[in-house]
């Protein structure tokens, strides 16, 4: 295991580099320079602005001191916000993306889960219907639709919830939270389904039903293991839709996390603040996909590594 | 489900003996009521978004001045409202449903050539470069490509022929891998092999006899995608980074709408209806096709 662990993350590393290069070299590549503003400054003070930021050396000594200091963990300052540096920006923003992602993942797995397994045991029941539902309402609604509409109910029509300037209250965090676990919800909840039927139908659970196993045992001692692997590979693609949903979401709700921080930094061109959310983020989700993959190999005896 | 290419002409549908997979295939396509009745308001849409806007008495950017935020009604001849420079809410759905509707066709068609390519070669080849080809498109699956489209849309402009590149650039993974699968499968079969026999060249043995074999499943993952790389753009013009005034897609009008919900909530409700309606069809039709073609995936 130890031999294993040590093969994916050293593997990791090619595609993070890859990550690195190519948004390094995209944001030299991109016309315009973080100093071309509205007011002309003069050549003297742009040659001093640009030898402080070492925008006056070639290429490759810029990518070096940026790799260098990447790996001291220095994201850079950011060319927008004056006073500060990306890694304060990051700090400030990632509770709350966290807390907001991390509620909604809670509640989604729990819910969908859930809803997958009642829905798989009672198929064409009520619950089976409302998975159904959900999941061509999730496929064609996009949540940037979804979204709007739910504060037109809630916030606005019938003024149960408060909106606009986002702090990390309850009251403010259950709109963005519905919205993420209902994106989420029928996606799991129908791959729960599809692969719990498939395993109640294999031989092993007749056997045990033959036993006389009641169906709660059966379902939690024998069914749920293998039926939650099909859940488990599906968690890495979600991780990476669900950076989207993030963006999308803390854009509508105005909430100051790190997907606005993204959509700000780009609209306002402040190359180091983007760059350095990227490789985050990116750096992130190859893990995250690492941890999957690991917990793939520890659910399943099957798969040797 | 390989065997589509060899089609014959089209018996009666009647004649159970000798009947072609393509017939087949339609016969099973119009059992599905709603991918016909979604296919049928498909081409309604656009139709509508084709046609419409020169028929409309109004230009998508003309503004009037007598008519301000109007909500929807007949007066002045604005059936689905104005937004607040006055510009008739019909006219500009119409316009940007062109444009949404034109970006999920040319995205798609790029990821098609793109993942065609890559997935034939990447199949044909096998050994180290189908292993390292593939590895390639693992490594992009586990990375959150919206960001990148984010990337390329800032830093390179706002241009619409970019957002074309950026929507196929995006979206052709599951392509690859899909004909990348059925390369592997029609590699080994006889014709490819007395082709190889003959002395045929590996580019012409991809070109003419790989590759027109995959036309079946490209075709049906292709409608699959086209809704995707509507829903992409919508997403980007949303968060402002897509198509840009005075042009307007679907992703805009909702952005629009949703900034004045509060005042003039048709201008958030009418081309969210559009859009979702025409991404709900889009998906029906793209699940019957795939149900017709290949009913193993059943």
């Amino acid at each position: 295991m130890p031999g294993y662990l040590l093969r994916r993350l050293l593997g990791a590393i090619p595609t993070i580099l890859v990550v690195v290069s190519v948004c390094f070299l995209m944001l030299q590549l991109a016309p315009g320079g973080p100093f071309d503003s509205e007011r002309k400054v003069s050549p003297e003070v742009l040659a001093n602005l640009q030898a402080k930021y070492h925008l006056d050396q070639p290429l490759y000594r810029q990518y070096g001191y940026y790799l260098n200091n990447l790996l001291h963990g220095d994201l850079g300052v950011s060319f927008r916000y004056a006073d500060w540096s990306v890694n304060a920006l990051v700090a400030n923003a990632l509770p709350v993306s966290a807390a907001v992602g991390g509620v909604a993942m809670l509640l989604s797995l729990l819910i969908g889960l859930t809803l997958g397994i009642v829905a798989a045991l009672k198929q064409n029941s009520a619950l089976d219907y409302l998975l159904m539902l959900l999941g061509n309402l999730g496929s064609a609604v996009p949540s940037f639709v979804i979204g709007p509409v739910l504060i037109l109910l809630f916030c606005l029509w019938r003024p149960w919830l408060p909106y606009g300037q986002f702090s990390l209250s309850p009251a403010y965090m259950v709109l963005p939270v519905v919205l993420l676990t209902l994106i989420n919800v029928s996606t799991l909840g129908r791959v729960m389904r599809g692969s719990l039927i498939e395993v109640m139908s294999s031989p092993f659970i007749r056997t045990a039903r033959a036993k006389g196993l009641p169906l709660a045992t059966i379902v939690l001692r024998h069914a749920l293991k293998p039926a939650l692997m099909p859940v488990v590979t599906l968690l890495g693609p979600l991780a990476v839709s669900s950076v989207a949903q993030a963006v999308l979401t803390e854009t509508l709700f105005a909430i100051p996390g790190l997907g606005r921080l993204l959509v700000n930094g780009a609209l306002n061109r402040d190359y180091t603040l983007v760059l350095g959310l990227v490789i985050l983020i990116a750096i992130a989700t190859v893990l995250f996909n690492l941890l999957v993959d690991i917990a793939y190999a520890l659910l399943d005896p099957r798969i040797r590594y | 489900m390989c065997r589509f290419a060899d089609s014959h002409p089209t018996p009666s549908p009647d004649a159970p003996p000798g009947r072609s997979p393509w017939a087949n295939a339609r016969r099973r396509y119009r059992q599905n009521r709603a991918a016909q009745l979604s296919l049928l308001l498909l081409l309604l849409l656009g139709l509508a978004v084709i046609v419409g806007p020169w028929l409309l008495p109004h230009r998508y950017d003309d503004t009037d001045w007598s008519a301000l935020s109007q909500a929807p009604g007949w007066q002045g001849g604005h059936w689905f409202g104005t937004d607040d420079l006055g510009r008739d809410l019909l006219a500009r759905t119409l316009i940007g449903g062109r444009i949404s509707m034109l970006v999920g066709v040319l995205g798609t068609l790029i990821a098609v050539v793109i993942g065609v390519a890559w997935g034939a070669i990447s199949g044909f080849a096998g050994g180290k470069v189908d292993a390292l080809m593939m590895r390639l498109v693992d490594v992009m699956y586990a990375l959150p490509f919206m960001l990148f489209a984010i990337l390329l849309m800032t830093f390179f402009g706002r241009s619409l022929l970019l957002m074309f590149v950026a929507l196929g650039a995006i979206s052709w993974l599951d392509m690859a891998r899909i004909v990348r699968g059925q390369t592997l499968s029609l590699k080994s079969r006889e014709f490819v092999e007395a082709a190889r026999a003959l002395g045929v060249t590996r580019r012409a043995l991809i070109m003419r006899h790989i590759v027109p074999n995959l036309l079946g499943v490209v075709a049906v993952y292709a409608t699959v995608t086209i809704p995707n790389v509507i829903l992409t753009e919508s997403v980007l013009s949303f968060l402002g980074l897509g198509v840009q005034e005075p042009l307007t897609s679907w992703g805009v009008l909702v952005q629009e709408g949703q900034q004045n919900m509060s005042s003039a909530p048709w201008r958030l409700l009418i081309p969210a209806v559009f859009l979702s309606l025409t991404l709900y069809c889009a998906n029906f039709v793209g699940d019957g096709l795939r149900d017709a073609l290949d009913p193993k995936d059943r």
